[in-house]
């Protein structure tokens, strides 16, 4: 067995039976699962203090905690911890929407907002807030409706190393509104076998080690909402509870708050003082009636037992604790937060020689873009196009086809309106069509945000990746492309299985070259743990390639073989221009004009095909296609051999308990394991049994025992 | 030799199982026989035939029965193999192992050949917030030349 110490806390986890918590029977609207993690809301002790600073109180006690993180977290880039918290009602402290802090020292508002920050740890600590609103008094509250439905609560922030959370707006000075937080902790720090006949599963406890509080001797007079605070914040589970009754002891005697004492957890036993007096010492909880747990499965003594307070000593990956642990391995390093991908420009701009359009296509000066209105080409056609001068005049320019000139026209499926200069007159080739106004494009090339999805396991486990688990994504003129599970979603390093559902995001990005209509898909990743560790802010997991214009013809060409050509000779032309325009810097313009036009004339009215776009609609199918790109996620549908039809995820009782769950841990004693257990390799040492025996032995702890009672 | 019957209730695989004593007899050995697969002789009592479990002190092993053999004479064959898990239940106890299975301490994320699923997949579908391509589009005309080089 582990070595436990009596410095543990306690936390409960998914699946229990709400009526053990109550003497009234089930209250379900007082426990709250959330993924693997139990919220236990607990108010009928507090409601009793309606003190005129009482809101106040509350609202700031639970910074005594963040004392306590200052104490003992040094790396937590977004917190100011200057300033003490000696005397609490003076700081109070919010984050405001970005996440950034903000000092309300002196405020008297009642309101407040709560960080949570589990930077270094695996332990993920939830705050809530709830009140019951302007104008009320403590007798207003409803002990059969807290935590208030009325809302009170905003998650304020979400931030991988926080919690931001504070009662709705309208909150007044003397309203009386309450909060709590719970702790939740790996699954696999520890996890004992709580099967013993009873309603629980394997994953009702949750504990943290070494457990105390960062002040040892609170004084439960003038500073008791302080101290108490943090005991509740710390102690989780029935933490109003917690708090509510020590409120009580100083006001009303113990007797009265301890007459029906919580059925399970810890609560606050005044162990050293006076009771009902000012100064009455309170530091240590009292653990009591878990009367349901088998007694060689629970770390310290069933009946009482003192467990002080103190500051939490979450294991670290050097801890013993860490045995259960698997080895990591060189698993190299994710991209740190700040090393945020995606912010490239696109080609164009201004160049090196402050020339507008820089680096695109318009920079070469060999062609340029227009966006034109249907009633602006309608003028350029009637007026320009196939009239006489206009004709004389490109013929001056352009040996050939003076249409040559019009590389191509075409529609591409975005309002290019934010990238309109100025009308001006159009000008094709060196020719200006002084009565003709058009919009020009500003630049060459656009990027089009499409904004971001949010894919979540389902099922906490292997079953949410590759190959079992496939993402698809659909990319309008592209079409469909595949993406890999693991590079979406982002669980811990150090799994447990037992925490939440991991999440990642897909981050949708189109840049787009309006000469040719190439677009190129950037797809990135940013991804959520289920607990706290390093992990990619946003990385380019994926970029695909295709083309979203569709030319439209004006010549007198054959149509069919237009469209099967088009779109590769424009390509072509273009490229060919790019190449001329490499002439151009060589002192030959019309070498390369001549080029250029040749090129573009010959391709567009007699070549066969060049260019093939595999897997791409393009030409006149581009805006025929399904515009809005999704991801479509194919899952497998895990079967579980259940005790009973439930929640898959939350409740795999009978599964495990008969075929166990994979795992890859070292244990210096199978006496640390508890139910199903297989095991890959053991060292069979200081039993004296035949050599026919001990194979036998390793033979059956490979396929499988039950270690413990009741099987 | 003395041995102890019980009937149990366990699996065959826990190394702690629920037993229930019924008897403990005298017995005589079957001929030579191998400790870790013993057949014994006993005098049958009533309720020899509920046995299914045997403790043999003087070999300090527990047994399950294989067989009972009941002869005229009020004599009992007894066939039996060695649980190794609980007679040596503490040594094992004791062993460091690597585990690979484990009840409450398993990882979700490594591939588990045990796990089953149904025949069909369920797909979800989730579409980008942004519609940024629109039914319409925009007119793109591209043509050769600068605009800013204009002939006089």
């Amino acid at each position: 067995m582990n070595n436990y110490d009596s410095r543990e806390f306690m936390l409960l986890g998914q699946r229990v039976d709400t009526s053990v918590f109550w003497a009234g029977g089930p209250q379900p609207e007082y426990v709250t699962v959330d993924g693997h993690n139990l919220h236990i809301w607990d108010l009928p002790q507090i409601w009793a203090h309606n003190t005129a600073n009482w809101v106040m109180d509350i609202g700031v006690k639970p910074f005594s905690i963040w004392q306590w993180f200052q104490d003992n977290i040094s790396s937590i880039d977004d917190f100011d911890w200057s300033t003490s918290a000696d005397e609490y009602t003076r700081y109070i402290y919010a984050f405001d929407e970005n996440g950034l802090i903000e000092d309300y020292s002196g405020s008297t508002k009642a309101y407040f907002w709560i960080a949570l920050i589990s930077p270094t740890t695996e332990v993920t600590f939830y705050f809530t807030t709830w009140g019951n609103g302007s104008g009320v008094t403590a007798s207003d509250f409803d002990s059969n409706s807290m935590p208030y439905l009325n809302g009170f609560i905003d998650v304020l922030h979400e931030n991988l190393n926080y919690y931001g959370f504070r009662p709705s707006a309208g909150l007044n000075d003397n309203d009386i509104w309450a909060a709590c937080c719970t702790i939740a902790t790996p699954q696999q720090i520890f996890t004992p076998d709580l099967t013993n006949g009873n309603n629980y599963t394997d994953e009702c406890l949750y504990i943290l080690q070494n457990g105390f509080y960062a002040q040892q001797n609170p004084l439960v007079g003038e500073d008791k909402y302080n101290d108490l605070f943090g005991y509740m914040s710390i102690s989780g589970i029935t933490g109003m509870m917690a708090n509510g009754a020590i409120g009580a002891v100083s006001q009303n005697g113990l007797g009265a708050q301890y007459g029906s004492p919580p059925q399970i957890g810890f609560y606050p036993d005044l162990v050293n003082g006076t009771i009902g007096g000012a100064k009455a010492s309170l530091y240590e909880f009292v653990y009591k009636r878990w009367n349901y747990f088998q007694y060689d499965h629970i770390p310290w003594n069933m009946t009482s037992e003192h467990l002080p307070l103190g500051i939490i000593d979450i294991p670290s990956e050097s801890d013993a604790d860490v045995e259960l642990a698997e080895e990591e391995g060189g698993e190299g390093e994710y991209i740190q937060e700040d090393e945020t991908q995606g912010d490239q420009e696109l080609p164009g701009g201004t160049g090196s020689d402050g020339e507008s359009g820089g680096s695109g296509v318009t920079g070469t000066h060999m062609a340029h873009l227009y966006n034109p209105t249907p009633t602006q080409m309608k003028t350029l056609v009637d007026n320009y196009l196939w009239d006489d001068t206009f004709m004389d005049n490109i013929k001056k320019i352009f040996v050939g086809d003076p249409m040559d000139s019009i590389i191509s026209l075409g529609f591409v499926p975005v309002d290019l309106t934010p990238f309109q200069g100025q009308s001006v007159n159009a000008v094709i080739g060196t020719y200006e069509c002084s009565s003709a106004p058009i919009y020009p494009l500003t630049t060459d090339y656009i990027e089009l945000d499409f904004g971001t999805v949010t894919v979540k396991e389902k099922w906490g486990s292997a079953m949410d990746y590759d190959p079992y688990s496939t993402a698809e994504i659909y990319l309008p003129y592209i079409g469909f492309q595949t993406l890999s599970m693991s590079d979406i979603l982002y669980p811990t390093t150090k799994a447990t299985g037992g925490m939440g559902l991991a999440t990642g995001e897909i981050h949708l990005y189109y840049k787009i070259n309006l000469f040719t209509g190439d677009c190129v898909a950037l797809i990135f990743a940013k991804g959520t743990p289920q607990i706290s560790g390093t992990i990619a802010k946003q990385h380019l997991i994926a970029q695909f390639a295709g083309n979203c214009i569709e030319y439209i013809p004006f010549t007198g060409a054959n149509y069919a073989s237009y469209y099967k050509n088009i779109a590769g000779n424009v390509l072509s032309g273009i490229s060919s221009i790019g190449t001329i325009a490499a002439g151009a810097a060589l002192g030959n313009p019309l070498m390369t004009v001549a080029g250029a036009t040749s090129l573009a004339s010959s391709g567009m009215i007699s070549q066969p095909p060049q260019v093939q776009r595999s897997g791409t609609m393009a030409g006149g199918t581009c805006r025929l296609q399904y515009r809005t790109p999704f991801i479509r996620l194919t899952r497998p549908s895990q079967s579980l051999a259940l005790a009973q039809p439930d929640t898959e995820v939350l409740n795999q009782k009978g599964y495990k308990n008969l075929e166990g769950v994979a795992c890859n841990f070292y244990v210096e004693e199978l006496d640390d394991c508890l139910g199903f257990t297989a095991v890959e390799t053991v060292e069979l040492k200081g039993i004296s049994a035949t050599d026919t025996e001990l194979e036998e032995i390793r033979k059956l702890l490979h396929d499988g025992v039950f270690i413990g009672t009741g099987h | 030799m003395n041995v102890t019957f019980y009937k149990n209730l366990s699996d065959k695989r826990a190394l702690s199982k629920s037993l229930t004593q019924l008897e403990s007899v005298t017995a005589i050995m079957k001929d030579d026989c191998d400790i870790l697969n013993p057949t014994l002789e006993v005098l049958s009592f009533s309720g020899l035939a509920g046995a299914n479990y045997m403790y043999i002190s003087d070999w300090k092993r527990y047994y399950f029965i294989d067989k009972i053999t009941v002869s005229r004479g009020q004599r009992a064959l007894i066939s039996g193999h060695v649980d190794v898990l609980s007679t040596y239940k503490s040594g094992i106890l004791g062993c460091s192992a690597v585990v690979s299975r484990q009840q409450s301490k398993g990882n979700y994320y490594l591939n588990d050949p045990v796990y089953k699923t149904r025949q069909y997949k369920i797909t979800t579908v989730q579409e980008f917030p942004n519609e940024c391509f629109t039914r319409d589009g925009s007119l793109i005309l591209a043509v050769a030349g600068s605009e800013s080089e204009v002939t006089p």
